[in-house]
């Protein structure tokens, strides 16, 4: 590359740089991911990607920049791990190197890898739950019954080797929850409710499966049934988020988001924040409440740290206690943050959070694409 | 001062871990583990900036004391824990997920606990 072309891609990249500070959209960012790996820089390519979807989550495009990008690092893990296999084999070095085919969706290489690891290491429970959740995922898509009983004897010997093992539990409870044989998830259902009591979904898969006992059928007719048919036998019963469109530029969206976030399970206090401003839901009395003076000084201390230790920019965390935990999403000036009773599980409450932010975000700067 | 570089050297060998290091209050480095790249002096301090107004700010709520900070940024994450006298903060990639090596930072925080209490 000339001296010339060097300065005009620098210009553009200084150009687009600006434009997405300024001026924030998803083809912004994915211009900038697209210089960067005209350029030759996919990592770069990559972090423009994660900071587009901390502000715009749902975006299609900035989805396919990270997919593409986060394909590419793979690729190169991917020989690294083959390599360090070839010199010494590990049960662990096999389940990333499955985990990272499973991510790139090429199931024939995750059974081929998991089939390979399992000849050596046959005890190893996290590489049949990883083989088992590959073949899930081919169930699913393809409706193939074999691939069904296959994951679940892969999930069955996961509970042999390991019978507190809840990921299995909770794979093993959904699809045959799913094929029909209710009676039998709900066994699984029973286990995952002692372990994990706080779980909403467990709780709603649970109640959904006493309600409809099913048959003495055999697993391999269910799988068979569900392969004829071209349908599961029983739709998903996950609550459904609902889907809150954007106002043109007031807060009464936020407050319904922040309002549905703090009814969510374990939850006791909800805050969005703006600057000076602040919405509130749940268990405060005021603006004078403590935990929006700890929600702010967490965020703007967090920001400050991410900026400094040259993470990036900080998009969410947590922080666990004495007084629960307390999980906090933020983009510059918007913070939304819960507190949440101690062991709530806090994955669905920070997408949920996130979702916030980009929300409030979105009407703060008057719906502009 | 052996053990605890023994276990921050094994927790660094842990998968997505690239660095830790353990520091007190005031922010001075015990021991650490980073990469060439990352000043532990950095670290200590920003880790003590980051602990120190979280801890005041919980207490003149009167919040009590947190146990464990996890800080998702776009280039990676950090793990702060809180081990009374001093911290361990850990610093992993963006991709890491964070349960596969919770319980390899919070194995290390007991056995530093451990290691740097003194018996009479």
């Amino acid at each position: 590359m000339s001296w010339l072309q060097r300065v005009k891609i620098w210009r553009e990249l200084k150009r687009l740089e600006a434009k997405a500070r300024e001026n924030p959209s998803p083809s912004t960012f994915v211009d900038l991911g697209q210089v960067h790996i005209n350029l030759g820089d996919i990592d770069r390519s990559l972090q423009v990607a994660e900071e587009g979807l901390v502000l715009f989550p749902r975006s299609e495009e900035l989805r396919k920049l990270r997919k593409f990008a986060r394909k590419h690092q793979i690729n190169e893990r991917i020989q690294e791990l083959r390599s360090k296999i070839n010199r010494s084999a590990s049960a662990k070095l096999y389940r990333e190197l499955a985990a990272l085919y499973l991510e790139l969706g090429d199931f024939g290489a995750v059974h081929g890898t998991c089939e390979e690891g399992l000849r050596r290491f046959p005890e190893d429970a996290e590489l049949h739950l990883v083989h088992g959740r590959a073949r899930l995922t081919g169930f699913y898509k393809d409706l193939d019954a074999k691939q069904g009983l296959d994951a679940v004897h892969c999930l069955q010997r996961v509970l042999e080797l390991k019978p507190g093992e809840v990921k299995a539990h909770k794979l093993l409870a959904e699809v045959l929850f799913r094929v029909g044989a209710t009676n039998v998830a709900v066994q699984h259902l029973e286990v995952l409710r002692e372990s994990t009591p706080e779980d909403a979904e467990v709780e709603t898969l649970y109640q959904e499966a006493i309600k409809r006992p099913s048959e003495d059928e055999e697993l391999d007719e269910l799988f068979a049934k569900v392969e004829t048919s071209g349908r599961l036998a029983v739709v998903p019963v996950t609550p459904v988020r609902q889907d809150v469109r954007v106002a043109e530029d007031d807060l009464a969206p936020v407050r319904r988001m922040l309002a549905q976030v703090a009814e969510l399970g374990g939850v006791r206090k909800a805050v969005y924040i703006r600057g000076p401003r602040a919405l509130v839901k749940g268990d405060i009395r005021d603006g004078k409440d403590a935990f929006l003076r700890v929600v702010r000084v967490f965020a703007k201390s967090s920001q400050r740290v991410a900026r400094r230790m040259e993470l990036g920019s900080f998009s969410k965390g947590a922080m666990e206690g004495e007084f629960g935990r307390i999980c906090v999403c933020s983009y510059g000036e918007e913070i939304a943050a819960v507190l949440c009773d101690p062991g709530t599980l806090t994955d669905r409450v920070l997408a949920d959070l996130q979702d916030l932010v980009a929300l409030g975000l979105h009407s703060h700067i008057g719906g502009r694409p | 001062m052996n053990a605890v570089r023994s276990i921050l050297e094994q927790l660094r060998q842990s998968q997505g871990v690239k660095g830790c290091a353990m520091v007190t209050q005031d922010g001075i480095v015990i021991d650490a583990q980073l990469s060439d790249a990352t000043s532990s002096d950095v670290v200590a301090g920003l880790t003590s900036f980051l602990v120190s107004n979280t801890r005041r700010a919980l207490a003149e709520g009167g919040l009590g004391n947190f146990r464990q900070i996890t800080m998702t940024c776009t280039h990676g994450k950090l793990v702060v824990v809180d081990l009374g006298q001093s911290c361990l903060a850990v610093l992993t990639d963006q991709f890491v997920k964070l349960e596969s090596c919770l319980a390899a930072i919070e194995d290390a925080s007991v056995r530093l606990v451990r290691a740097s209490s003194i018996h009479v």
